[in-house]
């Protein structure tokens, strides 16, 4: 019987990871591997900081106790997440954070389990610290959004929003946020085909600028109206992602996530 | 969500100040304290968060509620939900 094996060694297609991204990965926040070394923190631990695992290393930190989000090893279809609390409370935030500088396409991506959809689940920021968002992303009662301004207006902006109620609590969702600069697009996707778009843009693109990043608000108030889930994955791209591209994220979101795109 | 609360403001930052005791916070490993009092103005209550019933540990450290809560006085356990 011929050993096949070596020839299955030779050809095995390479595996995608955002790393694959190159100089335009921004940020990469893996709740599989919160800590950036690939070690596996014990069930309930408190994570401090979020680890980047993009060559910019904007590690994001939590100095409060109760404010930090906690790992559980087996929730996005038995995959490890990090838990942001049932009080919404908690979340990680970095100042002087230089990312999407004079970017007017990007792409950020996350992977997501509500616990709740009755608040307003804010995935990330990045803002001037006064809770107005320079960009911003989230499932406000469940619809899905995202907000771009710039430089940081109080008001208005790109904004789009899903018609529809794209979660409900307990599901596991894969959502696209996506500016495409050069098409004049703004789109919002989500892993069950919910999707809204917003043409023509407004705004000019990110400036560059430090910017105060959050995970876990998106713009809102910082005392309540955060986070209320399982957060898997945060990874943002400067760039629209190719068809090949996208196919290969698809893939790696299959793999490692179990959630088909 | 369970608070720890009064309505005077030094009661909260006193049991703040023991659960810090109680968890050695700052603890050199980027965690330098428990909770940021409030005020809860509907209330008129200062408040922290209660530790959760299954304590706090980063990996390292590890401490049950009932250790965190270890001498914590003069405050009022209230619930509710952020809208």
């Amino acid at each position: 019987m011929l050993d096949r094996s070596p020839l299955l060694t030779l050809f095995k297609p390479p595996v995608f990871n955002p790393h694959q991204f190159g100089d335009d990965l921004m940020f990469w926040y893996d709740g599989q591997d919160p800590r950036g070394d690939g070690s596996v923190p014990s069930s309930g631990a408190a994570i401090n900081p979020w680890v980047d695992k993009s060559a910019n290393a904007i590690s994001v930190p939590q100095g409060t106790g109760s404010r930090q989000a906690t790992f559980v090893p087996n929730i996005i279809n038995g995959r490890p997440a990090l838990r942001f609390n049932s009080g919404a409370t908690q979340f990680y935030q970095r100042a002087a954070v230089r990312v999407f500088d004079n970017v007017n396409s990007y792409s950020i991506f996350v992977i997501f389990r509500p616990n709740s959809v009755a608040i307003t689940n804010g995935f990330l920021e990045g803002g001037n610290g006064t809770g107005t968002g320079i960009f911003a992303i989230g499932a406000t009662s469940g619809r899905i959004r995202l907000v771009n301004r710039s430089p940081y207006a109080i008001s208005g902006g790109d904004d789009i929003t899903s018609a529809n109620n794209a979660m409900t609590a307990g599901a596991n969702y894969f959502v696209k946020f996506v500016r495409n600069g050069a098409t004049g697009n703004q789109t919002v996707i989500s892993s069950n085909g919910i999707t809204a778009n917003l043409t023509p843009l407004t705004q000019p693109g990110l400036p560059a600028a430090d910017m105060l990043l959050t995970i876990g608000t998106n713009g809102a108030s910082i005392a309540g109206a955060l986070l209320n889930g399982w957060v898997g994955a945060i990874i943002g791209v400067a760039k629209v992602l190719s068809a090949s591209e996208m196919a290969g994220l698809s893939n790696y979101v299959w793999q490692r996530w179990g959630i088909t795109t | 969500m369970i608070y720890l609360t009064s309505a005077d403001e030094q009661k909260v930052v006193a049991a703040q100040a023991q659960i810090c005791i109680n968890c050695g916070f700052p603890n050199g490993r980027g965690t330098d304290n428990w909770d940021i009092p409030g005020y809860k103005e509907d209330l008129g209550v200062y408040y922290i968060v209660k530790p959760p019933v299954e304590g706090w540990s980063d990996g390292v450290d590890s401490f049950t509620q009932a250790e965190m809560m270890a001498g914590v006085v003069d405050v009022v356990e209230r619930e509710w939900e952020w809208d």
